[in-house]
């Protein structure tokens, strides 16, 4: 049981590492959107 | 290569900081790959060769780092804002690129180490008992037969894994739609008038499509090297898997497998460093995934004004008092087009 939980932590870890990749993918895109669909003070 | 080269001079003294600080790690990383392929079965504290393996692994905080700076920051100017944005998109890409094989193979060969030690201690563990009970060359056998443990190997070849989905594909989607980035926003004075922001924008929807392609293929392999790499390290420490190796060299009958089961039982656990250290990382990366979420969340919710503004329904806040000129219609109505005219200078 105790082996089948730590897979489990290692498992968690890389979906969230996975996840955090995917979102920060996604802030890259969304900021640099955003830098040129939103109005600009010059 | 002309764009990265011509990046990292003009990235200033962010550029050749952080190459040198990741061509100086991946020289350690190698030269760690060349020491644990010598100690491959050497007998050595599992934990030390765990510790090892983490240290390795640490190169990888500096694409990470870069990959923060490459979110552009809101307001200002636009093409200046977007150009040192993919500064730091192309500068961590080449960081990522040139840490990838070294960090992933050397990182995961010693977790590979490390469990092949902890399969060794068992069996050293185990011709003690059995030279105790006075059955030394079953002792000897069952020893012989744990040493010749593909954990190491093994942990190599979920490097290899790891170095080309983890972390080579991300980073070769930043250096790749950062470098397209810049060389597409070179032409945008070029074009001038409404022809920039159209370019501009144009250039980072395509960026997004690699970026999300790359990061799609890292969180896959994410998964898989995780999954392996938890299944790796614990089955050095597993008293069933053991017993299993140890079973079918002496492949005896009962009196001998009770004697071998009571060599295998003074297999050491592995201490709570692990299980804490996991723990710490898992809360690290929880934490870091509800921020990411929760910005993304108020970007989502923001752009009900932006897009009104973008399309045409309002004019607030643009300088001229009106939405770029090559957009035209209402969007929220279905019909927006672009006025290629107005792109002309």
């Amino acid at each position: 049981m105790r082996q089948i939980a730590v897979v489990a932590a290692y498992v968690a870890a890389g979906l969230l590492a996975g996840a955090l990749l995917v979102l920060q993918a996604e802030r890259i895109a969304s900021g640099e959107r955003q830098l040129w669909t939103q109005p600009s003070a010059s | 290569m002309d764009t990265a080269i011509r990046v990292v001079d003009e990235a200033g003294p962010l550029g050749p900081l952080l190459l040198g600080a990741a061509a100086i790690c991946a020289l350690s990383c190698l030269g760690a790959v060349a020491l644990g392929l010598r100690r491959l079965h050497a007998p050595g504290s599992p934990r030390r060769a765990l510790l090892a393996s983490v240290a390795l692994a640490a190169p990888l905080l500096l694409p990470v780092l870069g990959s923060f700076l490459a979110v552009p920051s809101p307001g200002g100017e636009p093409l200046a804002a977007a150009t040192a944005a993919l500064h730091a998109r192309v500068l961590a890409g080449t960081a990522g690129l040139l840490l990838a094989l070294p960090v992933g193979l050397a990182s995961c060969l010693w977790a590979g180490i490390a469990a092949g030690r902890r399969v060794l201690q068992a069996g050293e563990r185990a011709r003690l008992s059995a030279a105790a009970a006075g059955q030394g060359e079953l002792g000897r056998r069952v020893a012989a037969a744990l040493d010749r443990t593909p954990l190491p190997p093994l942990g190599a070849a979920i490097g290899l894994l790891a170095a080309f989905l983890v972390v080579g594909a991300p980073s070769l989607a930043l250096y790749v739609s950062g470098t397209d980035g810049l060389e597409n926003l070179s032409l945008t004075t070029a074009l001038g008038g409404a022809g920039g922001p159209m370019l501009g924008a144009l250039q980072a929807r395509a960026g997004a499509g690699v970026l999300r392609l790359g990061a799609a293929i890292g969180a896959g392999g994410s998964i898989t090297v995780a999954l392996l790499l938890g299944v790796l390290l614990h089955a050095g420490s597993s008293r069933r898997r053991n017993l299993a190796v140890a079973l079918q060299a002496v492949d005896g009958p009962g009196p001998v497998r009770t004697s071998v089961e009571n060599a295998l039982a003074a297999t050491g656990r592995p201490g709570p460093l692990g299980p804490i250290g996991l723990a710490l990382l898992l809360l690290a990366l929880a934490v870091l995934v509800w921020r990411q979420a929760a910005e993304l969340r108020a970007r989502a919710e923001a752009p009900a004004d932006d897009e009104a503004v973008a399309c045409g329904k309002t004019a607030t806040g643009y300088p001229q008092g009106r939405p770029p000129a090559f957009l035209v219609g209402d969007r929220s109505a279905g019909r927006v087009a672009v006025d290629a005219t107005a792109l002309l200078p």
